[in-house]
């Protein structure tokens, strides 16, 4: 093989690879039926010596992707597709529960304990993350096992810290079983929810690791004592209101990226609304000493989500086509 | 219906194409007006299928990828013929009539008074 002919078929591979990295743009189940023959086309389509398709076949195959996504989204039976959205808001409220332990979390050296939780706030973490992770790998037995120990490690820790100093005042074991209301019932729910619907899409799953990520870089700050960068990422990482703001960045963050994400699907949007809901439940729950909301914050922080998702949900049904006689 | 999707129905015409075939006669039968890209042909071939105008007619196997072959149905052929009749009349409308002269019905009046 010639210089010229070995190059002319570097180029080929390169075009296919990129043209192949371009089919993403559709749904995997649209990839499998259409992909090759899609690309097929793509390839005769480009003129030779080319590198990258056409521009217009670029932003051709991207729209059809988009459109692809939509419809396929738009096919779920209604029931199927807000059990899904259940499961994501659940995993997200348990992230961001996650992310409240880890955040008490302190070793024998490590910077100030100012709970005195220590090392016990890792007790829940692990069952937290592994019913997270089997939720997502379709595994409904893994995520009954690791939700029951971790309501027993929350309901261990809730208890544990009714004997440090100054945490058995009046209404301590009221507030401490409260506190346990909407992680136990939330734990419930996901285990029943993973029992009858299959596995929600993984792209969802980057969701629940960017709140995770956020709170382990705080944890790895803590750890090395470096105090600014530890509050920057405390208050990034934190799910709750704080005073003066509506929603925490990170909750910005996810409402603005699920926000982008209805061009082809609205049920990220539902899900982080509705971990929203059970995060600020689960402080109310906790009792008035928690930190951040109170009930007319609740109403104020839903109602315009609340109404958004209802016509969110309303537009993209009556968008969806039904078989029209000509186009 | 909107000039691409009348002109990919119009190319299966001919007979069956594949999505490229597809493509070219489009345009050589618009006269290079309707160029379509990948992704909008296999939106509209998605399109026309669910509405029954076109429907899968062969496979084979080209390169080691699939190639198909998509033929016009009766429905998609009857379609495409009250939709080519529509435009016709629509163009009688304009060519059917002889341009008013200039100067319109008042100049005409005038002349004649």
């Amino acid at each position: 093989m010639n210089r010229a002919s070995a190059g002319r078929d570097g180029g080929a591979g390169r075009l296919e690879r990129r043209a192949r990295r371009l089919l993403r743009a559709y749904p995997p189940g649209y990839r499998a039926r259409r992909g090759e023959e899609i690309l097929g086309t793509l390839l005769e389509a480009t003129p030779p010596g080319r590198g990258w398709p056409r521009g217009r076949d670029v932003a051709s195959v991207l729209a059809g992707g988009v459109r692809a996504r939509r419809k396929t989204n738009l096919r779920l039976a209604e029931a199927v597709s807000l059990r899904q959205a259940a499961i994501l808001a659940i995993a997200l409220y348990l992230c961001g529960l996650l992310n409240h332990e880890l955040g008490l979390l302190r070793f024998p050296g490590w910077s100030p304990d100012p709970v005195g939780v220590g090392w016990r706030a890792l007790l829940p973490c692990v069952p937290l993350a592994v019913t997270v992770a089997a939720a997502w790998s379709g595994r409904p037995r893994l995520v009954a096992v690791s939700a029951a120990v971790a309501t027993a490690a929350l309901g261990y820790l809730a208890f544990a810290s009714l004997s440090l100093p100054g945490g058995h005042g009046a209404g301590a074991v009221e507030s401490a079983l409260s506190a346990l209301i909407v992680p136990v019932l939330s734990l419930a729910a996901l285990t029943l929810l993973t029992r009858s619907v299959r596995r929600p899409p993984r792209s969802w799953l980057w969701l629940a690791g960017l709140t995770v990520g956020v709170t382990v870089l705080r944890v790895v700050a803590a750890r090395l004592q470096l105090g600014p960068a530890e509050h920057a990422l405390a208050s990034l990482g934190s799910w709750t209101a704080t005073a003066g703001s509506a929603y925490s960045p990170l909750a910005a963050i996810l409402v603005g990226v699920s926000l982008c994400w209805l061009v082809t699907d609205s049920r990220p949007l539902i899900a982080v609304a509705g971990s929203l809901y059970l995060t600020q439940l689960g402080t109310l729950m906790a009792g008035p000493s928690g930190p951040g909301v109170n009930w007319t914050q609740f109403i104020e922080l839903n109602a315009p989500l609340t109404v958004a998702l209802i016509l969110v949900r309303l537009i993209q049904r009556r968008a969806h086509p039904s078989p029209p006689t000509t186009s | 219906m909107r000039e691409p999707t009348y002109f990919v129905l119009a190319a299966l015409l001919g007979g069956p194409l594949h999505g490229y075939a597809i493509m070219k006669r489009a345009g050589e039968l618009s006269g290079g007006r309707v160029r379509l890209a990948t992704g909008t042909l296999y939106t509209a071939l998605d399109r026309l299928t669910d509405e029954g105008h076109i429907r899968l007619v062969g496979e084979e196997t080209v390169a080691g990828r699939v190639r198909r072959t998509y033929g016009l149905t009766k429905g998609g052929s009857a379609a495409l013929r009250a939709e080519a009749r529509r435009m016709a009349e629509a163009a009688r409308l304009v060519t059917d009539r002889e341009p008013a002269p200039t100067g319109g019905r008042l100049a005409g009046k005038l002349r004649t008074t």
